[in-house]
């Protein structure tokens, strides 16, 4: 057990160690590592920071502008724009990460098993995956959220789907990368059963290439998941959910904008940041690819 | 020819997709107040009683008819429903792609001559940012601006040339800015090839070396994108359509969610699945036109 653990972990913070360092010197990458690394903060400590409470009205300050006591006004029902935003942090980027790691995890490890396996099993997942990927974009939530109902779990099992065929896809591709090459050829002279091959040889490999592509995966399911709130399918009101926030306020455009511009430009940042720090990992891991 | 088996897979998918809804759609057409047997006969008129095999059958034979059942909500077919919907969006959409396509590769290659100056940090920086905002929110932006403050073009989209302008470009900003990234990089990587050095060796100059002989070759994967873009462009038309309220195929996918409309959302899926294998057939037998190395059997 440790024998099998131990090279594992090393390989990893090695990996880590050097990435970070070069990221650091990348100049969109280390952009994208501070917002990632903000939002994630505020994931966790945006509700206790909040000055407000995110749900408490206040019907002496309705639909305000910037104030010295809201910096970012207040919503129709003179709630704090800003105490909304912070809070709303836990529910839209825990969001999007739970939902890019779930797809990663379960199409992830599809692929991997449907390269490493081969034959039917191969056939009919890459079939699958086709079909799963002719309703692009947001239009497999939608469907899938047309049958469970709007709601927290509804928005990450959607979001998670949508990534599922992509994962399995680019793991297959990796999986059947590494089949090919010498060391697996040897493991397999020697004896070893095919799912320890797979597991201790195969695995390792492959889960460089879905961390990177789960970053850049973040921003374009953090864009799904609040999409889906905005159009009302998502998470639903009063929890301060960001594209939630968004529609409640595009009725009141032309009184107060500030509630709007508020909370997108507040995704905007944090999609930004998971694409820019997706390009840095990119770059950095293989620098052969210049895009 | 992946286009078959997809499609047999997309029309199993959605066939399940009303059988896996919880509750009963006999129940759900006739109306909460409906007694027993109208319920019933409600359930035989639409083949409800009969095996899942029978009910594909008709599913199928149906399929090939045109026949998508009846919209609960518009109390209509749902093809009527559908054909009533689709030039909006298919105006919209190919308006957006073109928009994008051309921009973006002029973008691409602008970004790609000046490499690491100015102009290509700018062209790179606003493609990240086109794709990392929101449909949504640009659409709010754009509303603010043009309709709120400058007062110049309308609030809520139509098919005519105002009502057009803010969707429009809602909807290619995202593509545009994928485009632009992929054209740019296509360009770069190919001016990297020896035959194109080989250009540069004998004398030509760099601007007859990038436009005669990296430029075309350069813009073939490009197609790929674009091919790839417009089916992302066709889901974005639900986010586009909801906020300018235009009332094309995705705004009509929302209404019929919202109202549990089954039928309806179960002909939408299958149109917007439709386009999208559609477009990537297209997209293959152009590819084969262009590029005559590459043969499909």
């Amino acid at each position: 057990m440790t024998e099998r653990v131990a090279p594992a972990k090393r390989a990893k913070s090695a990996f880590s160690r050097s990435t970070f360092g070069k990221l650091l010197h990348h100049r969109s990458g280390s952009v994208g590592l501070v917002l990632t690394g903000m939002f994630v903060t505020l994931a966790v400590v945006g509700p206790w920071i909040a000055p407000y409470s995110p749900s408490a009205p206040n019907y002496a300050h309705l639909a305000a502008g910037s104030t010295a006591e809201h910096w970012l006004g207040t919503d129709a029902f003179g709630r704090d724009t800003l105490s909304r935003i912070l809070a709303g942090a836990r529910y839209s980027v825990t969001i999007g990460l739970a939902a890019t790691l779930i797809g990663a995890l379960v199409g992830g490890s599809w692929g991997v098993l449907a390269g490493f396996l081969g034959g039917w099993f191969d056939n009919l997942s890459m079939r699958l995956v086709d079909v799963l990927l002719a309703f692009p974009g947001i239009l497999i939530a939608i469907g899938l959220v047309t049958l469970t109902g709007p709601g927290v779990g509804p928005v990450v099992f959607a979001s998670a789907v949508f990534g599922i065929p992509v994962f399995a896809r680019l793991a297959r591709g990796s999986t059947l990368e590494v089949k090919s090459r010498a060391f697996i050829e040897a493991a397999n002279a020697l004896g070893m059963q095919r799912l320890q091959v797979m597991g201790r040889h195969v695995v390792p490999q492959v889960i460089a290439p879905i961390l990177v592509y789960a970053t850049l995966r973040s921003g374009s399911t953090l864009l799904v998941a609040s999409g889906l709130s905005f159009l009302g399918l998502g998470v639903q009101a009063p929890a301060p959910e960001w594209g939630g926030m968004l529609s409640d306020a595009q009725l009141w455009l032309a009184v107060q904008p500030l509630m709007a511009f508020s909370p997108g430009v507040t995704i905007t940042l944090a999609v930004l940041g998971f694409n820019l720090l997706g390009d840095g990992l990119r770059d950095v891991l293989d620098p052969s690819v210049r895009r | 020819m992946q286009a078959v088996p997809t499609l047999i897979g997309v029309i199993i998918l959605i066939f399940f997709f009303v059988r896996a809804l919880p509750g009963d759609p006999a129940r759900l057409y006739a109306g909460v107040d409906a007694d027993a047997a109208t319920v019933q006969a409600v359930r035989v008129q639409m083949g409800l009683d009969r095996s899942l095999p029978e009910q594909f059958g008709y599913f199928v034979s149906g399929l090939a008819r045109g026949d998508l059942g009846m919209s609960f909500r518009a109390r209509m077919p749902v093809s009527t429903l559908l054909t009533q919907h689709f030039r909006a969006t298919l105006v919209l959409a190919s308006l957006a792609i073109t928009v994008a396509t051309l921009l973006g590769v002029l973008l691409g290659i602008m970004a790609a001559r000046k490499r690491n100056s100015i102009v290509d940090l700018g062209i790179t920086s606003v493609s990240v940012l086109g794709i990392s905002t929101p449909a949504f929110f640009l659409g709010i932006l754009l509303i603010y601006l043009f309709a709120v403050k400058l007062r110049v073009l309308p609030v809520a989209g139509s098919v005519s040339v105002k009502g057009l302008v803010l969707p429009t470009a809602t909807l290619a900003v995202a593509s545009l800015g994928t485009i632009a990234r992929f054209a740019r990089s296509s360009l770069l990587e190919t001016i990297g090839n020896d035959y194109v050095r080989t250009a540069t060796a004998k004398g030509l100059s760099r601007a007859r070396v990038v436009n005669k002989h990296a430029l075309r070759n350069s813009l073939i994967p490009v197609i790929t994108i674009v091919g790839l873009q417009f089916g992302f462009l066709l889901s974005g038309t639900v986010i586009v359509e909801t906020v300018f309220n235009y009332h094309g195929l995705g705004w009509l996918l929302i209404q019929s969610v919202e109202a549990r409309d089954y039928p309806a959302v179960q002909g939408l899926m299958l149109v917007f699945a439709l386009q999208f294998i559609a477009i990537n057939l297209i997209v293959d037998v152009l590819y084969g036109l262009i590029d005559p190395r590459i043969t499909y059997d």
